[in-house]
C-alpha cells in the first residue's frame, strides 16, 4: 500500500543490509541526535491560565477536532483526543472542594520519551521545539503511547471521512496522533486554532526565547507550573493558576 | 567405540498426520484472514484503548521469545559444552526455537498499525538508536539468521560450526530476550513496567519455560512417532528447571518487595495484589501453579521419576510464566497514569479511570492462528527435515 | 517425480508472471499502447515551477522531498501539493491519465485512498 516498486526494491536491499551489519555504529551516534537546542532561536511554548477556563461546554476540544480532522467516532474506548478538557478536584482538609477544569494535550516534551522510542523516528523535535509525528512513516506499533507520561497519543483506531479542513490531510488509519500546535498554522505566523479561538482568551501562544512575548513575561513571573516535574521532560505547556 | 545418534525424517502419511495439518492450516488461515480485516477495517476490531496499546497480542509474543531464547540455549548446550546426552536436541531444539521467533515476530506484525509500512524499520536514515525496538528489529533478525544457519551446520553435522554459531546465537539470544525485557523496563511514562529487573527476569524466565516447553515437544513427539526414550536425559532437564523455578520466583519475590518499598510504586503493587484479575494471576497462576506445584513435583522422591508427572509439572510452569507475562504487559497499562498526582481527575478520555481489556475474537483468531502456525511448521519440519533421532538412545556402532 | 518438478516450476513460473498476467488480461497492456493525452493548464498562468520534462520525469522526487521539508522541518515551499493544484485544477484529467497509463497509484490523493485534497472535475 502506498509503495511502489522502486522503494520497495530499496527496502528490501536495505533489509538485507541491515539485517547483516547490526547497526552497533549507529549506537555511538545515538548520544544527542535528539535534544533540541535550546540555543535555537525559536521554542514554540503555551500559557494555560487556568483562572480564565470555565471549562465552558469545552469548545476546544471542538474547535480542535475541526481544525484537525480528528475523527470522534462515539465510542469512548477508541475516540482520539488532541486535546481533551479534564475536570479536576483536590480536596483538601479545611478548603472547599471546587471543581477545576484543565485543558491537557501534548505537552511538546524538551526531551521527550516518545520521540526516543519510536523505531523509525517518525516521531520527530522540530527545530522550533515542536514534536511531531510523520504519519508517512510511523508503522503504528504504539510504542509511543506507553512511553508518554501524559496520554498526550491516540491511535486512529478506524478509517475516517471527517474532513472538515482540507487544508490539512485526512488522518491516516492504523496511525498514532497527537496535538502538533497546529504547525500548519505556526509556520504561517498563525496562533493555534484552540488559543485564536478559546472564547475566554484562557490559551496563550508564543516563543519563549524571546524575552518579549507574552510568554515569555508570563513564565517569567513564575507563577506557572508544569505537569509530572518529577519527570524531567522539560514539557513546554505552562499552567497558570494550578 | 564411537556412539552417536541417528537422525531421520518421519514419514507423515498417515491420515492422522494430514488431519492435523488441515486442521492447523485453517486456524493459520483464519490468522491470516484476522489480520487482513483488522488492518484494513482498522484497529477497533481488537479491545485495545488508547490506555491498553499493548495487549493480548503482545503477551503471546513475549512468551513467544522465551520460549525461543529458552530452547535455543538448551540447544546449543550439546554443541557448546559437548554434552553428549543434548544432542537427542540438538536439532529438534534449534528448529523450534527458530518456529517460535518466527511465530513471535509474526505476531509482532499482524499486531502493528501499518504492517505494510515494516520494512521502514530497516530504512538506515530511519534507524533511532535510542529506541530499543528499532534496537531489538536487528537482534531479532540476526538471531533468526544466526538460528538457521545453525540448523544448517546441525543438519550436515558440521560440528566446529555449529559450536561457533551456537556460541553466537546464544548470546545473541541473551540479547534478544534481555532486549524484550527493555521494551517494558525503560517505558518511563508507566509507573508499573519502570524496573531494571524486567530483563533479568525475562532471561530467567525464558530458560526455564524453554525447557519445559522441549521437554514437553520432545516427549510428545517421541511419543506419537513410537520412539524410545533415554530417562536419564529427562532427569537432567528436570534439574536444571528445578533450580530456574526457584530462581524466577526468586526474582519476582525482590522485583514486587522493591516495588511495594517505594511510595511511588505502591499504587501499582495495591493494584496487582489488591484483590481482582491479577492478584489471582500472580498468586494462582505464578507462585502457585507455575511454582510451588511444580517444585513439588519436581523434588517428591514419589513423583520426580515419573515422566507423567515431569511433563506435567513442565506444562503448568509454562503455564505460570505466560500469567507472569500477563502480569508485566497488562497491569502497567490499566492504571491511569498520575497525570496530576493528588487530584481527582476526569474527563473524556478516560483520564483517571482504571481501564479494563478483553481481547476481542479478531485477537483471538490471531492469537490461536500463530500458535497453530507454529504447529504446523513444526510438523511439516519433521517430514521435511531429519530432525528426530532414530533411537531416543545412543545407538552403538 | 520428474512430473512433480515439472508442474512444480510451472506453478513457479505463473506465480512469478503473475502481475504481467493480470494486466495482460484486463487488455491495459493492449489498449493504451499509445501515450496517453493530458489536459495542460492554462499557459496564462505562467510557467512550472521546473520545466516541463524535468517535471515529467522526476515530480515524484521533488514532491517527496518537499514532504520531508515540509513535516520534519516546517519549511512549506513552491513544490508543494497545494501549489500544483493552483494551476493543475483538475487531477482526474491530468495526474491519473498518466498515472493510469504507468500503472502507478498517486498515492496522496483522496481519491486514491491518500489523505490529501485533490481538485477533481466534480469540483
Ligand atoms: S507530551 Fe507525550 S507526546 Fe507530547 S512530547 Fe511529551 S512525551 Fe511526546
Ligand atoms: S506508533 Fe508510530 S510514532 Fe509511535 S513509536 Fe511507533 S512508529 Fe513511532
Amino acid at each position: 500500500m502506498g509503495m511502489d516498486r522502486r522503494t520497495f526494491l530499496k527496502l528490501g536491499g536495505a533489509l538485507a543490509l541491515g539485517s547483516l551489519i547490526t547497526p552497533g555504529s549507529q549506537l555511538l551516534l545515538a548520544s544527542q541526535e535528539n535534544k533540541t537546542g535550546n540555543e535555537s532561536k525559536t521554542r514554540w511554548a503555551m500559557v494555560v491560565d487556568l483562572d480564565k477556563c470555565s471549562g465552558c461546554n469545552k469548545e476546544c476540544e471542538e474547535i480542535c477536532r475541526d481544525e484537525n480532522n480528528v475523527p470522534h467516532y462515539g465510542n469512548e474506548r477508541y475516540d482520539a483526543y488532541w486535546l481533551r478538557v479534564a475536570d479536576v478536584k483536590q480536596h483538601l482538609p479545611g478548603v472547599e472542594t471546587r471543581e477545576r477544569h484543565i485543558p491537557l494535550m501534548c505537552q511538546h516534551c524538551d526531551n521527550p520519551p516518545c520521540v526516543h522510542v519510536c523505531p523509525t523516528k517518525a516521531s520527530f523535535v522540530r527545530d522550533d521545539g515542536i514534536t511531531l509525528i510523520d504519519e508517512h512513516r510511523c508503522i503504528g506499533c504504539r510504542y509511543c503511547v506507553i512511553a508518554c507520561p501524559y496520554r498526550a497519543r491516540s491511535l486512529i483506531f478506524r478509517k475516517s471521512d471527517k474532513w472538515t479542513n482540507e487544508e490539512v490531510p485526512k488522518m491516516m488509519i492504523g496511525v498514532v496522533t497527537k496535538c502538533s500546535f497546529c504547525a500548519h498554522r505556526v509556520d504561517k505566523g498563525q496562533d493555534p486554532a484552540c488559543v485564536e479561538k478559546c472564547p475566554y482568551n484562557g490559551l496563550i501562544f508564543g516563543n519563549m526565547n524571546d524575552p518579549n512575548s507574552e510568554v515569555a513575561k508570563i513564565i517569567a513571573t513564575k507563577n506557572t507550573k508544569i505537569l509530572r516535574p518529577e519527570k524531567h521532560l522539560g514539557p513546554k505547556v505552562f499552567y497558570k493558576g494550578l | 567405540m564411537a556412539r552417536k545418534y541417528y537422525f531421520a525424517r518421519i514419514e507423515g502419511k498417515t491420515p492422522k498426520y494430514y488431519w492435523t495439518v488441515g486442521i492447523l492450516g485453517a486456524l493459520v488461515l483464519g490468522w491470516l484472514v484476522a489480520s487482513y480485516i483488522r488492518f484494513v477495517e482498522g484497529m477497533y476490531l481488537t479491545g485495545m484503548s488508547h490506555s491498553v496499546p499493548w495487549a493480548g497480542c503482545k503477551v503471546l509474543f513475549v512468551l513467544f521469545v522465551g520460549l525461543s531464547a529458552g530452547s535455543f540455549i538448551l540447544s546449543a548446550l550439546a554443541a557448546i559444552f559437548k554434552q553428549k546426552e543434548y544432542k537427542v536436541l540438538s536439532r529438534v531444539g534449534g528448529y523450534v526455537a527458530i518456529l517460535f521467533m518466527l511465530g513471535a515476530l509474526a505476531i509482532l506484525l499482524t499486531d502493528e498499525g501499518r504492517p505494510d509500512r515494516v520494512l521502514l524499520l530497516f530504512v538506515p536514515g530511519n534507524i533511532n538508536p535510542r529506541s530499543m525496538l528499532s534496537l531489538n528489529a536487528f537482534i531479532y533478525t540476526s538471531y533468526i539468521t544466526c538460528g538457521i544457519l545453525y540448523l544448517w551446520a546441525q543438519l550436515r553435522e558440521k560440528e566446529k560450526v555449529a559450536t561457533a554459531l551456537g556460541i553466537v546465537a546464544t548470546v545473541l539470544a541473551v540479547g534478544v530476550h534481555s532486549g524484550t525485557g527493555f521494551l517494558f523496563s525503560i517505558a518511563n511514562g508507566r509507573e508499573a513496567f519502570f524496573t531494571p529487573i524486567t530483563p533479568i527476569a525475562f532471561v530467567v524466565a525464558a530458560l526455564s519455560s524453554g525447557t519445559g516447553i522441549a521437554m514437553i515437544i520432545l516427549y510428545t513427539t517421541f511419543k506419537l512417532t513410537k520412539r524410545t526414550i533415554d530417562m536419564k536425559f529427562f532427569i537432567q532437564l528436570r534439574r536444571i528447571l528445578t533450580g530456574l523455578i526457584f530462581f524466577v520466583i526468586y526474582l519476582m519475590t525482590i522485583e514486587h518487595l522493591t516495588h511495594l518499598y517505594v511510595p511511588e510504586h505502591q499504587e501499582a503493587e495495591f493494584y496487582i495484589f489488591g484483590g481482582g484479575f491479577f492478584t489471582w494471576a500472580f498468586w494462582g497462576g505464578l507462585i502457585g501453579i507455575g511454582g510451588l506445584i511444580p517444585i513439588i513435583l519436581l523434588l517428591n522422591p514419589a513423583t520426580r521419576d515419573k515422566m507423567k508427572w515431569i511433563l506435567t509439572a513442565s506444562a503448568l510452569h509454562v503455564f505460570g510464566v505466560l500469567c507472569e507475562r500477563m502480569i508485566i504487559v497488562l497491569p502497567g497499562q490499566f492504571l491511569p497514569q498520575p497525570i496530576m498526582p493528588g487530584y481527582e481527575i476526569g474527563s473524556a478520555f478516560r483520564d483517571g479511570v482504571i481501564t479494563n481489556y478483553l481481547p476481542s475474537v479478531a485477537e483471538w483468531t490471531q492469537i490461536v492462528g500463530v500458535i497453530a502456525l507454529v504447529a504446523l511448521l513444526y510438523i511439516l519440519g519433521l517430514r521435511m527435515l531429519p530432525l528426530l533421532p532414530v533411537e531416543g538412545k545412543y545407538i552403538k556402532e | 517425480m520428474k512430473m512433480r518438478a515439472i508442474i512444480a516450476f510451472l506453478a513457479f513460473l505463473i506465480v512469478l508472471t503473475l502481475p504481467f498476467l493480470v494486466s495482460a488480461g484486463s487488455g491495459n497492456i493492449l489498449q493504451s499502447v499509445q501515450a496517453p493525452e493530458i489536459e495542460l493548464p492554462d499557459p496564462e498562468l505562467g510557467e512550472c515551477v521546473e520545466d516541463v520534462s524535468y517535471m515529467r520525469a522526476n515530480h515524484m522526487v521533488l514532491l517527496k522531498e518537499e514532504r520531508e521539508r515540509a513535516v520534519r522541518h516546517g519549511e512549506r515551499g513552491d513544490y508543494s501539493l497545494s501549489n500544483c493544484f493552483s494551476c493543475h485544477t483538475n487531477i482526474t484529467t491530468f495526474c491519473k491519465r498518466c498515472h493510469d497509463y504507468a500503472g502507478v497509484k498517486p498515492g496522496c490523493f483522496e481519491i486514491e485512498e491518500g489523505c490529501h485534497y485533490a481538485p477533481t472535475s466534480n469540483d
